[in-house]
C-alpha cells in the first residue's frame, strides 16, 4: 500500500482557551497538490506553523513518510523535508538572486564562498525548474512574481518532501498567476514531491487542486478530492452556523434623497479603483470582503490617512479633493482604525485617551493652553459611563482594560465630538467576546436612531454586518463589486461574490 | 518555460551598475568629492600636503579607519554602537597604566592584555543587547558611560602619560617602515584586506551580513543570528582596541578626551560610506573613502584656514548632509535608503 507523504491525525492547538486547530485530520501523497481554503482566522497558518516547526501541537500527530515527527524547531521541519515559502517576502535584498537561493548552504573553497560554484548551483536547480529568472541581479530590483520564484527555488533547493505555499498568487499581477499555476503543477508532476497551496481564490483552487481542505474556525470541515466537491459545497462549508441573532432593526431608515457620502472612484497604489459607494444619514452600512479585498485603504482614502492621486468625492454637499484627517474630523467625518492600538495611546490613562480629542474645549486658560484637569477627568467619567465602560479611576493606564472596553472608549470618544455626522468604523469587534460585541452592536444601531448618524461599518464576519446593517456593499481585489439591500441578503451570495471577485 | 519568462517582467531600477554618467557620479559622490576638496586645499595652500602633512594625514587617517571599521561591523548586523570609541580609549587606558608600572619588555603581553579587555567590552555589549534585549543603541550608550569612569580611574582623571613607556610605546604609532610608510597605514591596510575579504567572500560574513540586512529571513533559513551579533561585537571591540592602542602610541598619551574623540568620526565615517558604491549597504571602501575624506576636511582646513573648530566642524557638517541628503533624495528613484537599526 502506497504510504503517504504526509499524514496528520487529530491536530490539535490551543492558545488560551480557544481552539486554533482542533482536530486537523487529513492526507497527502506524493505528485498531489493539496489546496487549503478558508475565511481569514480559520486556523490555516497555525496548521501550517505546526508542519514548519514554529508551534507545538497539544494534541494528535504527524507523520512524514509512515514515520511519526515531533518538530521543535523550524530547523527540524527542514532537515525532514518540510518546505515553505510564505506569504512576505524573506529575502536579503542587495543580495542576488543566486545568493539568496544558496543562503545558509553556500558552497565554500577553502574557507571562502566559492562565487562561481554557488552561481553554477543556483543556475541548476534554475535549469532543473525550467525557469529563466536572472539570478544575478539584487533581489529588491526584481518584480514580486520573480522575487516568489527566488524563494520557491530557494525552498526547493533542499529537495523537500513537502512544499507548502502559502497565498503564493497574493502578490502577483493578472498576466503573471496563470504561468505561475503551471509551473506548480508541472514541479508536482516532475518531482517527487507533495505540496500544499494555500488560498481564497477558487478558480485557482480548481484549476490545480487534487485535493480540497476547507478550514472553518479552526476545524477541517470538509477533506476531499476536489473532483468530488463542488464550489457549492466548498462555500457551504466556509460558512459558520449561524451564531448571532440579528438585532431588531426596527424601522427602515428614510432614505434623504440627499447623500451624506457619494464617491465614485479612488486612485491609490497606481491604480483606479471602482468604489461608487453612497451613504446616507441614519443607517449602517456594511462593507464586506475578503482579506485584501481594499476596503481598509479606501476608508483609509476618504479620511485622509492614505495619499491618493486626484481623490474627490463629495461629502456633506462639500466637495473634498485633498482630504485631511484633521479638516475632516471638523467636516463631520471621524475614522476608527483597524488595527485597535492605532487607535490608543498606549502609554496614557483613560482621560488622556478620551480627551485628546477635546482638548481645545478642556483648556482653564485660553491664553497659555493649559489643560483644566478637573474639566478633563469629569468630561472622561462622562464619556465612561455612556458607554457604559467598566473602570476603576480614569487615570487608569488604558491597556489594562479589555479589548471590548477600549473598543468602547474608541466609539464613544469618536461620537462625543460635536457635529459628527459619519463615522467609519473598520472590524470593530476583533478579539471581543460575544456579550461585548452585542453591546456594540446595540451602541451603532442607537447612534444612528437616536443622533441620524450614518455608521459605515468595515468587517470580515458576515453574522456581524446581518446583524447590524441596513445595506451591504462588497468588495473585491480593491473595487466594490456589488450591493445589497437588508432583504436582499443572502449569506451564500454574498460570500460567493467576494470569493469570485465580481457580480454573480 | 518561454511563458512564465515571458509573463514575469522586471520592475526593478538598476541602480547597482550606473548606467549614466550622472548615476556614476552619484555611487561615486563620496570619492569626488574628497578629490575635489583635497584639490581646493592643495590650491589654498601648495605645504598643507608635504611628505610630512601627507603621512600625517594617512596615520590619523588610519587610526580613525581601524575604529570605524570595527563600528561597520556591528552596524553590519544592525547594531548601532556608541561606545566604540570609549572601547578604544578603554584599551589605550588599559595598556598604559600597565605600561606605567612594567619594564618595556612586558609590551607585548600587555598588549595582548589590553585587547582582551576590549573584546570583553564587546562581549558585554553582545550580553546586553543580545541576551537581555536592550537596544544596542540604548545598551551601548550605558557602557560608555561606564567605560568613562574605567578610564578616569586608569589615568587618575588626567591626560595620562608615563615616562616609563619608553620607546617601544611610540614604535606602533609613530614609526615608519624605510622613515616613509607608518605602521599605522599598514596594520590599517592588513586589517581592510582582511575585513573586505571576510564579509564579502566568506560564509560567516555572509551570515553577518544577512542578519542585518533581515534577520527574520536570516533565522528562517537556519543562520545563528545570535552567535553573528556576538561575533560582530566581538570583533568590533578588538579593532576599537588596536585603534585606541595605535591612538595612545601616536600621541603618547590616554585619556577619557580620547575616548569621546575618537567616536564621531567612526560614526560619521560608516554612515558616509554606506552611500558610496553600494547605497545602503555599510561597505569597507565606503569606510576607506570616508575616512579619507574626513580626515583631508580636517587637516586641509587646518593647513590653509588655520586651527578654527568650528570651521572644520561646519565643513564635516556639509558633507555629511549632502551626502546623506543627496542619497536620500533620490531614494524614492529606488536607491534603498541607510539602515539604522536602533
Amino acid at each position: 500500500m502506497k504510504q503517504a507523504v504526509l499524514e496528520v491525525k487529530g491536530l490539535t492547538k490551543y492558545f488560551g482557551d480557544v481552539a486554533a486547530n482542533k482536530d486537523i485530520s487529513l492526507s497527502l501523497d506524493k505528485h498531489e497538490i493539496l489546496a487549503i481554503v478558508g475565511e481569514n482566522g480559520a486556523g490555516k497558518s497555525t496548521f501550517c506553523k505546526m508542519l514548519t516547526g514554529i508551534y507545538h501541537p497539544d494534541k494528535g500527530s504527524i507523520a512524514v513518510e509512515g514515520e511519526e515527527v515531533r518538530f521543535q524547531t523550524p530547523a527540524d521541519s527542514i532537515s525532514r523535508g518540510i518546505s515553505m515559502v510564505y506569504q512576505e517576502r524573506n529575502l536579503v535584498g542587495m543580495l542576488t538572486g543566486a545568493q539568496n537561493i544558496c543562503l545558509g548552504h553556500e558552497p565554500c573553497r577553502s574557507g571562502l564562498i566559492d562565487g562561481k560554484g554557488l552561481n553554477s548551483l543556483a543556475e541548476q536547480i534554475k535549469h532543473d525548474l525550467g525557469l529563466s529568472v536572472d539570478l544575478n541581479t539584487p533581489v529588491e530590483q526584481m518584480g514580486a512574481g520573480e522575487q516568489q520564484l527566488i524563494e520557491i527555488m530557494r525552498a526547493l533547493r533542499t529537495n523537500p518532501k513537502i512544499l507548502i505555499l502559502d497565498e503564493p498568487t497574493a502578490s502577483l499581477g493578472q498576466g503573471e498567476i496563470e504561468p505561475f499555476l503551471q509551473f506548480i503543477q508541472r514541479i508536482k508532476s516532475e518531482r517527487e514531491i507533495a505540496i500544499i497551496f494555500i488560498s481564497h481564490k477558487f478558480e485557482e483552487v480548481y484549476e490545480i487542486a487534487d485535493k480540497i481542505a476547507v478550514f472553518t474556525d479552526g476545524q477541517n470541515v470538509l477533506f476531499a478530492p476536489s473532483n468530488e466537491l463542488t464550489q457549492e459545497m466548498c462555500i457551504d462549508a466556509m460558512l459558520r452556523q449561524d451564531k448571532i441573532k440579528p438585532l431588531i432593526i426596527s424601522q427602515t431608515p428614510t432614505k434623504d434623497k440627499q447623500p451624506l457620502l457619494e464617491v465614485e472612484e479612488i486612485h491609490y497604489g497606481g491604480k483606479v479603483h471602482n468604489i461608487s459607494v453612497k451613504a446616507y444619514p441614519g443607517e449602517v452600512v456594511g462593507f464586506y470582503g475578503l482579506v485584501g479585498a481594499g476596503r481598509t485603504e479606501c476608508m483609509q482614502c476618504l479620511f485622509g490617512l492614505r495619499y491618493s492621486k486626484n481623490i474627490h468625492y463629495i461629502f456633506n454637499g462639500k466637495e473634498i479633493t485633498k482630504p485631511k484627517p484633521r479638516q475632516m474630523i471638523q467636516e463631520g467625518m471621524i475614522l476608527t482604525p483597524e488595527k485597535r492600538m492605532e487607535g490608543l495611546f498606549r502609554g496614557l490613562s483613560l482621560t488622556d485617551n478620551i480627551c485628546n480629542l477635546f482638548l481645545d474645549e478642556l483648556l482653564s486658560n485660553r491664553f497659555l493652553k493649559i489643560i483644566d484637569r478637573k474639566k478633563s477627568n469629569a468630561f472622561a467619567e462622562q464619556v465612561l459611563s455612556d458607554n457604559s465602560v467598566k473602570y476603576r479611576n480614569v487615570s487608569q493606564p488604558i491597556i489594562s482594560l479589555s479589548g471590548g472596553n477600549m473598543q468602547k472608549i474608541i466609539i464613544g470618544r469618536s461620537v462625543a465630538l460635536k457635529g459628527i455626522k459619519l463615522m467609519i468604523i473598520d472590524e470593530p469587534t476583533t478579539g471581543m467576546d460575544i456579550g461585548a460585541k452585542y453591546q456594540v452592536y446595540q451602541k451603532l444601531r442607537t447612534l444612528t436612531q437616536e443622533k441620524n448618524l450614518c455608521i459605515m461599518m468595515v468587517s470580515s464576519e458576515l453574522d456581524e454586518l446581518f446583524a447590524v446593517c441596513d445595506r451591504l456593499y462588497v468588495f473585491a481585489n480593491g473595487d466594490c463589486v456589488d450591493h445589497f439591500e437588508r432583504d436582499e441578503f443572502d449569506k451564500k451570495r454574498i460570500v460567493e461574490t467576494a470569493v469570485r471577485g465580481r457580480k454573480l | 518555460m518561454r511563458k512564465v519568462e515571458n509573463a514575469l517582467s522586471k520592475q526593478g531600477h538598476d541602480c547597482k551598475k550606473p548606467e549614466t554618467v550622472g548615476q556614476w557620479i552619484l555611487c561615486h559622490f563620496l570619492l569626488l568629492v574628497g578629490l575635489g576638496l583635497a584639490l581646493l586645499f592643495y590650491v589654498l595652500n601648495p605645504n598643507v600636503f608635504s611628505s610630512f602633512g601627507i603621512t600625517s594625514i594617512l596615520s590619523t587617517a588610519s587610526i580613525q579607519g581601524i575604529i570605524a571599521l570595527g563600528l561597520m561591523m556591528e552596524l553590519t548586523t544592525g547594531n548601532f554602537d556608541l561606545s566604540i570609541g570609549a572601547t578604544a580609549g578603554f584599551s589605550a587606558a588599559v595598556l598604559g597604566a600597565i605600561m606605567a608600572n612594567a619594564s618595556p619588555n612586558w609590551y607585548i603581553p600587555a598588549v595582548f592584555i589590553a585587547l582582551a579587555a576590549a573584546v570583553l567590552v564587546g562581549l558585554l555589549n553582545a550580553f546586553i543587547t543580545v541576551r537581555i534585549g536592550v537596544p544596542a543603541f540604548v545598551g551601548t550608550m550605558a557602557i560608555r558611560s561606564l567605560l568613562s569612569g574605567a578610564i578616569s580611574f586608569l589615568t587618575n582623571n588626567t591626560i595620562f602619560y608615563s615616562n616609563n613607556w619608553g620607546e617601544t610605546y611610540k614604535l606602533l604609532g609613530q614609526g615608519k617602515i624605510r622613515n616613509v610608510i607608518p605602521y599605522c597605514c599598514l596594520i590599517f591596510l592588513v586589517i581592510c584586506v582582511a575585513c573586505y575579504i571576510f564579509l564579502e567572500h566568506t560564509k560567516t560574513g555572509r551570515y553577518i551580513y544577512a542578519t542585518g540586512a533581515n534577520r527574520s529571513a536570516a533565522k528562517n533559513v537556519g543562520i545563528p543570528v545570535v552567535r553573528m551579533q556576538v561575533l560582530s561585537f566581538a570583533i568590533g571591540a578588538l579593532l576599537a582596541g588596536i585603534g585606541g592602542i595605535l591612538h595612545s602610541s601616536r600621541n603618547f598619551q590616554t585619556s577619557v578626551q580620547m575616548g569621546i574623540d575618537l567616536q564621531l568620526p567612526a560614526q560619521i565615517c560608516c554612515l558616509l560610506g554606506a552611500t558610496y558604491k553600494t547605497p545602503g549597504k555599510y561597505n569597507v571602501p565606503g569606510c576607506v573613502v570616508g575616512i579619507l575624506l574626513t580626515t583631508i576636511i580636517t587637516n586641509g582646513v587646518y593647513g590653509t584656514i588655520g586651527s578654527s573648530i568650528y570651521i572644520k566642524s561646519l565643513v564635516e557638517g556639509l558633507v555629511f548632509m549632502t551626502a546623506i541628503g543627496i542619497i536620500a533624495t533620490i531614494r524614492q528613484e529606488g536607491l534603498p535608503k541607510v539602515k539604522f537599526d536602533i
